[in-house]
């Protein structure tokens, strides 16, 4: 920071060399932010940790959440059922899109693309893409549902703050089915840590479902290892649930 | 790197940490029943390199000397990938002891531990997994 910075530079000829120094002081403060450019988290990510909403939660545990007695009764019967080996509410298992609360907890890599107003989340994940949108636009209004919502993000130093609405409801939590409800609300901070790892800690609230938000910490590790692959789970899913919606496998016969 | 596949190099200690229950990926495995695994020896009719799963087709002789289709499911082509597979890792009549997690409901079918082939090759579901308890030696 100095005089030979645009905005202190108009400043000082106009007031003198004698407020120079002082509002030199004033836009350091101010400014040391907006002064360094956003991290770049472009490349490709794994996460790292369990397939549970909190990755530090073992993969056969069900976690416990703060629902309401309408869905305490029924994640309830997902995990009675769950327990008996007939899984319910299996969202993906007929190959719908994970959403984007299930999809943060993904096994699979993903690739973060960063660029002018935009960070593009890519899941390896039945190819699913997240635009967080950085450029200051707002969200719709009154806009329709999707499975990834509306996202915008705001840069606050090298942390992404990002907010999704417009959420698709009746969602699914983790990969033991735990539901969502019609109203979902998604808010994360993103950083990193050193070169090599990324961390969000994502906020789900759920007012019609959970009576409290809930909050977890994902971490993603970069790899320059791996490409993203193709994955299309239409190509041959013989994991469809059946009339009773729980979740098969289709055999062959002689 | 304990019995590996083909020698291919994978980064064990990475891969076992970040992929550890990657065949839970995109639809609940509670029809399995992990607390059990069979070893089922047989030839295989056709392997399936697709998404979200991988299936081996094995056809396993009884002692009455009729043939049963077991359905094997196993993970993910990118998953499997990652750790040394190819699609031509099994090829239709290959000769495999093949450990499964067997379906709960006594269905021919269940989840893909690891395969023998008999010049002693073993393919694992992750990296750097050693052979299951039981397996065929």
């Amino acid at each position: 920071m100095s005089a030979h910075h645009p905005r202190v530079g108009a400043l000082c000829s106009i007031i003198g060399a004698a407020g120079c120094a002082l509002a030199i002081g004033a836009f350091v403060a101010s400014d040391a932010h907006a002064a360094s450019a956003p991290p770049n988290w472009t490349g490709i990510w794994t996460r790292v940790g369990s397939l549970n909403f909190d990755p530090t939660t073992p993969g056969n545990k069900n976690e416990d959440f703060p629902y309401n007695a309408k869905y305490k009764e029924f994640y309830d019967r997902i995990i009675a059922a769950e327990a008996k080996g007939l899984a319910i509410n299996d969202k993906s298992a007929d190959c719908q899109p994970p959403g984007i609360v299930r999809m943060m907890a993904m096994v699979y890599p993903m690739e973060i693309l960063q660029t002018p107003g935009q960070v593009t989340i890519i899941a390896e994940w039945e190819g699913q893409i997240r635009r967080i949108f950085t450029d200051g636009r707002k969200h719709p209004e009154d806009p329709d549902p999707t499975y990834n919502g509306h996202s915008i993000g705001r840069w606050e130093g090298e942390t992404l703050l990002v907010d999704t609405v417009g959420i698709l409801g009746n969602g699914i939590i983790n990969d033991h089915g735990a539901p969502l409800g019609e109203q979902v609300h998604v808010t994360e901070k993103w950083w990193a840590e050193g070169a090599d790892t990324l961390k969000n800690e994502i906020t789900v609230e759920s007012p019609d479902a959970l009576l409290r938000p809930i909050k977890a910490v994902k971490t993603f590790k970069r790899r320059t290892d791996i490409q993203i692959m193709e994955y299309i789970c239409t190509q041959n899913n013989r994991n469809q649930t059946n009339a009773d919606g729980v979740t098969g496998i289709e055999l062959k016969k002689r | 790197m304990k019995p590996l596949k083909f020698g291919i190099p994978v980064f064990v200690g990475l891969a076992a940490t970040v992929f550890s229950g990657i065949g839970a990926a995109h639809h609940s495995f509670a029809m399995f029943d992990d607390s059990k695994e069979v070893v089922l020896t047989g030839v295989v009719k056709e392997f399936q390199w697709t998404n979200p799963h991988t299936f081996v087709q094995l056809e396993v002789k009884s002692p009455d000397g009729s043939v049963v289709e077991w359905s094997i499911e196993g993970s993910s082509p990118n998953g499997l990938a990652r750790i040394g597979w190819k699609r031509t890792s099994i090829k239709a009549g290959d000769q495999l002891a093949v450990t499964i997690n067997p379906l709960r409901s006594g269905e021919h079918g269940g989840n893909f531990v690891q395969a023998k082939f008999p010049d002693g090759r073993v393919l694992t579901r992750r990296a750097g997994e050693a052979p299951a308890a039981g397996a065929p030696q």
